[in-house]
């Protein structure tokens, strides 16, 4: 049976074998660091506090850049990363992978209209990034770290 | 006598062609002295972000035929490199990613950090953060080092061994000697 991939309610896990593209403006040597995997103010908004992703089989690369608004030609580098092994990522002090990439719906701004741009389905969230008050800074670092390593091994220059 | 002299070629944006200025001069620098050679790239990079608005080309810097050094020719790749990250801070400063007290600090750190070892630390990679933090970054192998400077409050740094998962955290702080701690984590990068 084929599977068509639609994007589902905010919150929902995406496929395993789904891909994610992650937006980046290039470090000076054009890398992914950790800081990049950071969460913004808007990151850290409920109900998801995830890190803004776009499922490959439903936003190609340039659809996701034209949500990026007027600084859009600063993400000059796009990353794909295996929904698989974001959820490998740990810490030996978290001892279980704590990360998780789910759907995140999005809507025209302040309505409950769903946004019906070109690639707007695929918005989706990488959950886990946020750190507990209770937690040392250093544990996030190394997953932040991790996570880019892993988009360094699939780094994309926009042409 | 030929005064020994550096040129320095600065483009606007390192990232996009623009137009060239040519400027200052500085004082001879011992051949096979490469950390004099970056201090005093250092000073001249400087001046020429005061003296110009940083612009352009083909930046680089090799010893003359009298001893001094040109930029605009052949770079090592590590002077160019050091411009680079001289040229990314003004550009990520102009951007508004970061402001100008965060992007002094993080410049006035690696002249501190690469003076300290003896022996030249390869320039960072570098990047901004979404809360106007700036984050340099040293990887060798298994050995990941970073530095985050932040707007307000001390900068910070942080290891990680990639294989152990040791990691370990510690302060910079703007005119405090660096701790031992803090050589013994740079020298693996060296």
């Amino acid at each position: 049976m084929t599977h068509f991939l639609q994007g589902e309610e905010t919150g929902m896990p995406l496929p395993d074998e789904e891909v994610v593209l992650r937006l980046i403006k290039a470090s000076k040597d054009g890398q992914a660091l950790e800081v990049h995997f950071a969460l913004t103010d808007k990151d850290k908004e409920p109900p998801l506090y995830s890190l803004s992703v776009w499922a490959e089989s439903l936003t190609s690369p340039l659809e996701a850049r034209e949500f990026m608004g007027e600084n859009k030609l600063a993400y000059e580098i796009y990353c794909r990363l295996s929904v698989t092994r974001i959820r490998t990522v740990t810490t030996p002090d978290l001892g279980k992978p704590v990360l998780d990439v789910v759907w995140d719906t999005l809507y025209e701004e302040g309505t409950n209209i769903r946004n019906t741009r070109p690639g707007a389905k695929g918005h989706s969230g990488i959950t886990g990034l946020l750190k507990p008050p209770n937690m040392e800074k250093r544990i996030y670092k190394t997953l932040r770290t991790r996570l880019a390593d892993l988009a360094n091994e699939d780094l994309n220059l926009y042409s | 006598m030929i005064t020994p002299s550096i040129n320095v070629a600065v483009n606007h944006s390192y990232l996009q062609t623009g137009r060239s200025t040519l400027v200052t001069m500085v004082p001879y620098v011992p051949k096979n002295n490469h950390h004099s050679l970056l201090q005093n790239i250092n000073a001249v990079i400087e001046k020429a972000l005061i003296e110009e608005p940083p612009s352009v080309s083909g930046a680089g810097a090799v010893f003359n035929s009298a001893g001094g050094i040109t930029m605009k020719q052949t770079p090592s790749p590590e002077l160019t490199r050091f411009q680079m990250l001289n040229y990314y801070l003004v550009s990520v400063r102009e951007a508004g990613d970061i402001d100008a007290n965060t992007a002094s600090i993080a410049w006035n750190a690696w002249k501190l950090l690469s003076g300290l070892m003896g022996k030249p630390l390869p320039v960072p990679d570098a990047a901004p953060g979404p809360d106007g933090q700036l984050l340099y970054a040293w990887n060798k192998e298994e050995h990941h080092l970073e530095l985050e400077f932040f707007p307000n409050g001390p900068a910070e740094f942080f290891y990680l061994n990639r294989l152990s998962n040791e990691t370990w955290e510690g302060e910079y702080i703007v005119d405090k000697p660096i701790s031992q701690d803090v050589k013994a984590r740079l020298k693996v990068f060296i």
